[in-house]
């Protein structure tokens, strides 16, 4: 109980806010009570660690600023927003999720247009590589693209090679 | 004396055998040839009643599947030159009757790449796309 009275002057002794007699009895407390010590010198600390922190002076103006905040109520929203919106983040989430969702589409998915022009590209590539074989062949193309005229080439003809020099020479 | 005449004749055998293949095949090769003429002939004439039947008798020829690319170049020319002459109908019958006729996948995604090509010009993307799919799928699994 004794003790109860003392650590509750702790703060007030560290403030210099008693008499001298009080601080004497206070003081010879501490000297014989090791918890009330340890509570003072724990308080002791915490001032030392409050006096270390730097200070932000603020501008006189700022306070003005929040209290005017503080007092001032929350502007009236209608009806429908407060029913809709009732919090500013929930359709801001929603659009970006809605965002994340198409680019995911886009990127992700193939869509039908890229496989149509995927199969395009390979439609192309085909005709080119029938155009060159073709023309090798002796088939000319002249009707626009794809297109073959069928002359002097019949796939089933054997080529028949050339005789080397005169065969009628006699060895 | 014994083993060497049985040699001998075994040459001659397989020498006869591969001579007979050889004559078989040029007569094959032979009627192909005419007949792929006349397919042609018939399709600048405008006689499209007569050119799958006369078509028919090329693929019904007994091609080994080294040689199929020449039933492949007969159907891509004949129905190139048909697609040529607006009859994509014909055509794509044509390439039909050619894939019954060859075995090799390569050989059925070439057609299978000209059916979607006739099916382009006559502006049938869709199918266009679904042919060309099949030659892809044919193409992957050689």
């Amino acid at each position: 109980m004794e003790c109860r009275i003392y650590t509750e002057s702790l703060t007030a002794l560290m403030d210099g806010e008693l008499a001298g007699e009080e601080v004497s009895t206070i003081r010879a407390h501490l000297l014989v009570c090791r918890s009330c010590d340890a509570e003072y010198r724990s308080l002791l600390y915490s001032y030392e660690l409050v006096g270390k922190a730097q200070l932000i002076d603020s501008q006189p103006s700022a306070w003005t600023v929040i209290e005017s905040r503080i007092r001032t109520p929350k502007e009236d929203r209608g009806f429908l927003r407060r029913f809709f919106f009732p919090n500013i983040w929930v359709p801001i989430t929603a659009v970006a999720a809605l965002v994340l969702f198409t680019s995911f589409l886009f990127l992700f998915v193939p869509s039908s247009d890229n496989h149509s022009v995927a199969m395009r590209q390979l439609l192309n590539k085909y005709v080119q590589e029938r155009d060159q074989e073709f023309g090798r062949k002796g088939v000319l193309s002249t009707q626009g693209v794809g297109a073959v005229r069928t002359v002097q080439y019949n796939p089933f003809r054997e080529t028949v090679p050339t005789p080397k020099g005169n065969p009628f020479k006699a060895e | 004396m014994a083993k060497s005449f049985a040699a001998a004749l075994s040459v001659m055998m397989f020498s006869l055998t591969w001579l007979t293949a050889q004559d078989d095949w040029e007569k094959t090769r032979s009627i192909a040839e005419a007949q792929h003429e006349i397919v042609m002939l018939l399709i600048k004439n405008k006689q499209y009643d007569k050119v799958l039947p006369a078509s028919k008798k090329i693929f019904a020829l007994n091609f080994p599947p080294a040689r199929e690319y020449q039933l492949v170049d007969h159907a891509r020319l004949a129905s190139a030159s048909l697609s040529d002459q607006k009859n994509f109908t014909l055509a794509q019958q044509l390439l039909d009757e050619a894939l019954k006729a060859v075995h090799t996948n390569k050989s059925k995604a070439t057609l299978y790449k000209e059916k979607a090509l006739i099916c382009s010009k006559n502006g049938q993307d869709g199918q266009a796309m679904k042919f060309l799919e099949e030659a892809v799928r044919l193409e992957e699994n050689p």
